[in-house]
């Protein structure tokens, strides 16, 4: 419930692209490679700098 | 754990997410993994509690702090909470304008979404604790699609959910409450 809670506001504003990077890698790397949540957040910090929002990717 | 540690546990948490519920992944790892001083069905049990009470998603960590170390906790949990609010008005005076940067929002988006893929990894474990019988999935997907295709608030979602199962209960299509 609250994951989709917090994809909707998202949900028009980002690209597929963008929902599918974020969500599936952080899910990927979490469950399947183990990386620690905080190692996730900070690596998608950093992609989020170079993938400014309303970019067209 | 102390307060003062507890309250450092969950400052991280809350300071490194940007949404109430999106620190629940890093309050997992320290509090349940790592230290086991929290079990899954109480995070279970604080989120419900804030969902279904008037007040923003990020109290939960009140609760689990209230878990962890009793009232001591909770004072800490909301010291936690607020925290990252009073730093944030410092750093939006700080960076003005320059907080509606599009990489700035990127950065932002970024966050809150890979926070979504982590709460769905925590949300398996949890999940599998908390839905014991088919009713029970049933409601978690109703809720789920009521929630992404509809503008429901969650405590309608808890609450239609409570009364489907309390009806299931009654006509025997699950043991008793």
């Amino acid at each position: 419930m609250t994951g989709v809670m917090l994809i909707r506001p998202h949900w028009r504003t980002a690209s597929p692209a963008k929902l599918a990077v974020f969500i599936g890698g952080a899910f990927v790397a979490a469950e399947f490679l183990g990386a620690s949540p905080l190692l996730v957040l900070v690596i998608a910090a950093l992609a989020g700098f170079a993938w400014p929002a309303g970019s067209k990717t | 754990l102390s307060p003062l540690v507890l309250y450092l546990h969950l400052l991280k948490a809350t300071s490194t997410t940007f949404a109430g519920l999106a620190s629940i992944p890093v309050l997992q790892a320290d509090l349940v993994q790592h230290h086991h001083v929290l079990t899954n069905q109480q995070i279970n049990v604080s989120v419900v509690v804030t969902r279904s009470t008037p007040g923003p998603a990020g109290l939960y960590v009140v609760s689990v702090g209230y878990f962890v170390a009793g009232v001591w906790g909770a004072i800490a949990g909301w010291a936690a909470m607020i925290t990252p609010a009073f730093a944030a008005v410092g750093l939006l005076r700080f960076l003005g304008r320059r907080a509606e940067h599009p990489r700035a929002t990127g950065v932002i988006q970024a966050v809150v979404l890979a926070s979504a893929g982590l709460l769905w990894v925590d949300a398996l474990p949890l999940g599998r604790q908390a839905v014991t019988n088919p009713v029970l999935l049933v409601i978690l997907v109703l809720g789920a699609a009521a929630l992404a295709t509809r503008k429901v608030e969650s405590v309608w979602v808890i609450l239609g959910s409570a009364a489907l199962y309390i009806t299931a209960a009654s006509v025997n299509l699950v043991s008793g409450l």
